[in-house]
């Protein structure tokens, strides 16, 4: 039961930075391949303020959100320049400074690579009690994502995307909502950082690398870009195709490999059958 | 609308792309309320002129002046903001946004467009918006595919989207590159229809580059000619259009073909 909730919890940590990432690429169309740099800026914040400022950890999680979203138009504005491919290599590289970042300057629990020691409020201190907080999370930012898919926002941000010059040509700035977007997204990633750090108990500098940044790029471009059920549907799958892999008696030797090689195979096998992944509303190619 | 005349002044626009003069010397003024029609065969600098007026390029001489206020050097979004918005030749629409909402894209108000104003508290305003934008696509007979895909719908159509876009930003000026190019002909009509209206009631200035040259006999009271980067003719539609120089230049090559 415990280790349900756990997977449950991890679910929705991914659901949330999903969203956010999607909010950014799939809606804006910018390529971002560094998100894993603000949801480590997220939990190092959360679990900083909390175990040695002593903050409680509500207010260290909405804290977490705001540092990542500061810290994203901070890092997101010497990108402006750049566009496409440069723009992704670009961001490619916020996942390397990032983690020799948070490698050399965050603080660590003696002893160890990273932090530990969360002090959590009573009301979720217990697994059930922590993973309904964590699931009302997420649904407060599906809500949010939905109200912005729906609104002015949402369609100039899909403007965008699509037609940057025909925007400015209507006297709207581009910038500004890739700027605005970014943000967002950064708190999104924060947010669910600071939930991570929750879920794990203990964060340490690898938890933040390229290899978290790809894995949301895979759980939107399977579940869907430019969508909430998309967001929302990759992680789900994911982590239950994986978790369940755990199930069906394989030798352990044997199930890390296997489970990548599927992986590898259902992406393979996505990407040549249904590029707008699996609820999708945007092809690349458009 | 507004009562007092406007108008929007180029005067002596001159630009070059490395070595290669696009044209030079170029003057004219568009009032608000007429129409002024560019004609010019292909090549003689038209969408350039456009993109110089819109600061997308700087020109290498001369300026551009919205009554006393100079232009020429401000940002493209700035230059809306103060009251002149384009169409481009080439459509470029919102692909996956439908045709209403390319419209409603292209509306001044910001109620609900910002980070932080989205969650409420824009309906009333959008529900205007909204209202406003299906009056546009009715007008250019889009009303019934106001809710399609703007990438799914035939060229000539999506090129009524882009024009009803321009229209949408409330600028006072309007440039509008060839809305009549590949629109089907039964639409055309729709289109002059609209750019009188736009300029008896609105008291909009436009100006209306067209290769079609009974579009602008239709709407134009005053035109200019380019041709080879220079103004080869300009003053009333009719007396430029009857030109001696015009005719063997530019239409005629066209009655020959």
């Amino acid at each position: 039961m415990e280790h349900l909730l756990f997977i449950g919890n991890l679910i929705c940590v991914w659901i949330i930075f999903s969203l956010g990432a999607n909010l950014v690429i799939g809606y804006t169309g910018m390529m971002a391949m560094g998100q894993a740099a603000y949801l480590g800026v997220g939990a190092y914040t959360a679990a900083g303020l909390n175990i040695f400022f002593g903050v409680d950890f509500f207010t260290a999680s909405l804290a977490g959100a705001v540092v990542a979203a500061v810290v994203a138009v901070l890092t997101f504005l010497p990108l402006l320049r750049l566009d496409g491919f440069y723009f992704a290599l670009a961001t490619l590289g916020l996942n390397f400074v990032f983690f020799d970042l948070f490698h050399n300057l965050a603080p660590r629990v003696e002893g160890s690579e990273g932090l530990y020691g969360l002090e959590m409020p009573y009301i979720i201190s217990r697994p059930v009690g922590l993973f309904i907080a964590i699931l009302g999370a997420t649904i407060l930012c599906v809500a949010i994502c939905w109200r912005l898919d729906r609104s002015p926002f949402g369609r100039a941000l899909r403007a965008t995307r699509d037609k940057p010059e025909a925007l400015q040509s209507l006297g709207k700035d581009p910038r500004k909502f890739q700027i605005s977007v970014w943000a967002l997204g950064g708190a999104f990633s924060g947010l669910a950082g600071a939930i991570y750090a929750a879920t794990l108990f203990y964060i340490d500098p690898t938890l933040f690398t390229l290899n978290t940044s790809i894995a949301v790029l895979v759980f939107i471009g399977v579940g869907g870009l430019a969508s909430i059920p998309g967001s929302i549907l990759g992680p789900v799958v994911l982590v239950a195709f994986t978790e369940g892999l755990r199930f069906i008696g394989l030798p352990s030797t044997l199930t890390a490999p296997i489970q990548s090689a599927l992986y590898g195979l259902l992406l393979v096998l996505l990407m040549m059958f249904r590029r707008q992944g699996l609820v999708g509303n945007y092809d690349f190619k458009d | 609308m507004t009562s007092r005349t406007s108008s929007l002044t180029a005067t002596n626009l001159s630009m070059r792309f490395g070595g290669v003069d696009v044209f030079s010397d170029i003057s004219f003024a568009v009032r608000t309320g007429h129409v002024t029609g560019c004609i010019g065969p292909n090549g003689a600098g038209k969408s350039t002129l456009v993109n110089v007026i819109c600061g997308v390029y700087c020109p290498v001489g001369g300026q551009v002046f919205l009554d006393e206020r100079l232009l020429t050097g401000a940002s493209t979004v700035e230059i809306v903001r103060r009251g002149v918005s384009r169409s481009f030749q080439d459509v470029r629409i919102f692909p996956t946004l439908t045709a209403l909402e390319n419209v409603q894209a292209a509306m001044p108000t910001r109620h609900g467009e910002e980070v932080y104003s989205f969650l409420f508290g824009y309906q009333a305003s959008e529900r205007t918006n909204r209202a406003v934008a299906m009056g546009l696509l009715d007008e250019l007979s889009l009303a019934d595919v106001a809710g399609r895909t703007a990438q799914d719908l035939p060229f000539g159509q999506q090129k009524l989207i882009a024009l009803a876009r321009t229209i949408a930003t409330g600028a006072q000026f309007l440039l509008l590159d060839e809305p009549a190019a590949g629109v089907e002909l039964d639409l055309i009509p729709r289109i002059t229809a609209l750019v009188q209206r736009l300029a008896q009631q609105e008291q909009r200035g436009i100006l209306l580059i067209e290769h079609n040259v009974d579009v602008i006999r239709a709407v134009a009271e005053d035109a200019f000619v380019l041709q080879g980067g220079r103004v080869i003719a300009h003053g009333g539609c009719q007396q430029v259009l009857n030109d001696e120089r015009v005719i063997k230049e530019y239409l005629g090559r066209i009655y020959d073909a």
